[in-house]
């Protein structure tokens, strides 16, 4: 710090100290500043015994009354509208995604389970207890619903049917058909071989 | 600087629960003092930086709220009041940043929007108003960085150094500042405008 810049340091901390100095321990320059220091200090005082609440205040920030800013309501409600479209749309996805994942969901219990539903009950005596624990009534056996009358009808098997028997028959179908295509691809190969030996044997000239 | 910052963390300081709770209990009562010993000073020197009773009011609570937050950090030292001063202008300044995109209402609906006190003496009322337009007038006068160093002196007593340190500049400038600021005031007070 050089002797002006040191100069400057002591005539401000001067102007400014809390202590109150004798005029004549304070240069001019000094003197002078403390003036306005202390003029200062006074309003300052009485502002705060005031308690300082008066539309003037409230200009001090800026400098200037003309410009004193505060949030204007009209620009904050200008921000919420592209937010409000885009809750919007995605609580429209949302609803969608739901309906759709709803539909599935219905299809998806009441359909597959309804067809064996009607399966199970038209085949399986074992889960229609009431039918079979009790002598069947006349009316009742006339009740019967159309999906059992169709499941019933036809070639379609009966519980209580040889299955075994029909699952041989077609073992033994199979077995044959291999047999078949063994002995046509074995007599192919029985032909390709004697006309390989020809042509060997026209090769060598025996023939 | 009058005070320091204890980098240690919450948990390493206080390691069982009762010297927390007693620390707590300590902490507490020393805002407690804060806020009655520092309080008008503090207020009084967000009134000079923002001047709105609102913004006051605001910044006040959040001064001591920051002083609260940051009180693990902070070592007595004796000065706090430079301490909690410098939390306002740090607290003024984000402030200032925030709402640099705000408009002007004008005095006709400030007039609306905070009526003026009917319960005080007319008399009073006007001397009052007086002062403090005086002293707007006067603050006006000043620079932000100039309003900044001296009422930083004004109510905490800072040095240079710190004031300096608060508001970021060498200390050379701080001290340029606050020689043109009581140059500018001793040039109002006197009679003319600078």
């Amino acid at each position: 710090m050089n002797e002006e810049q040191r100069k400057l340091r002591e005539i401000v901390e001067r102007a400014t100290a809390a202590d109150d100095f004798p005029p004549d321990e304070l240069d001019a320059e000094a003197a002078s500043l403390r003036k306005g220091w202390l003029q200062l200090g006074r309003l300052i005082e009485e502002d705060v015994r005031s308690g300082g609440k008066h539309p003037g205040s409230r200009h001090v920030a800026s400098g200037n009354p003309s410009r004193v800013k505060v949030a204007p309501p009209a620009s904050r409600s200008r921000q919420p509208k592209w937010s409000f479209w885009l809750v919007a749309f995605a609580a429209s996805l949302l609803v969608a995604a739901g309906v759709a994942f709803g539909l599935r969901f219905m299809n998806g219990v009441h359909g597959p389970q309804q067809d064996s539903l009607q399966v199970t009950r038209g085949n399986d005596p074992a889960k229609q207890p009431t039918e079979h624990a009790t002598t069947p009534k006349p009316e009742s056996a006339s009740k019967v619903g159309p999906e059992t009358q169709v499941a019933n009808s036809g070639d379609a098997m009966q519980w209580g049917d040889s299955v075994d028997d029909d699952i041989t028959a077609v073992g033994q179908a199979t077995i044959y058909a291999q047999q078949d295509a063994y002995a046509q691809s074995s007599g192919a190969w029985g032909i390709q071989a004697g006309l390989n030996e020809l042509k060997q044997e026209m090769e060598l000239g025996n023939l | 600087m009058n005070f320091v910052c204890n980098k240690d963390d919450r948990s390493g300081v206080y390691p069982n629960a009762m010297e927390t709770i007693m620390q707590e209990s300590v902490d507490s009562e020393r805002v407690a003092e804060w806020v009655r010993e520092h309080g008008g000073a503090v207020r009084g020197y967000l009134r000079g930086i923002v001047g709105r009773q609102d913004l006051i009011d605001d910044l006040f609570q959040e001064v001591f709220f920051r002083a609260w937050q940051g009180r693990w950090r902070y070592e007595e030292r004796g000065f706090a009041r430079s301490y909690l001063l410098q939390i306002a202008d740090w607290a003024a300044c984000d402030r200032f940043r925030r709402t640099k995109s705000e408009t002007s209402l004008g005095d006709e609906v400030w007039s609306i929007e905070e009526p003026a006190a009917t319960a005080m003496n007319p008399a009073v009322l006007a001397s009052n108003s007086e002062t403090t337009n005086q002293l707007d007038a006067a603050l006006r006068q000043l620079g932000p960085i100039q309003r900044r160093a001296l009422l930083l002196r004004y109510f905490g007593q800072l040095s240079f150094s710190e004031i300096a340190e608060t508001i970021g500049c060498p200390l050379n400038t701080a001290l340029s500042h606050c020689h043109r600021g009581l140059q500018t005031l001793r040039k109002h007070f006197e009679g003319g405008e600078p």
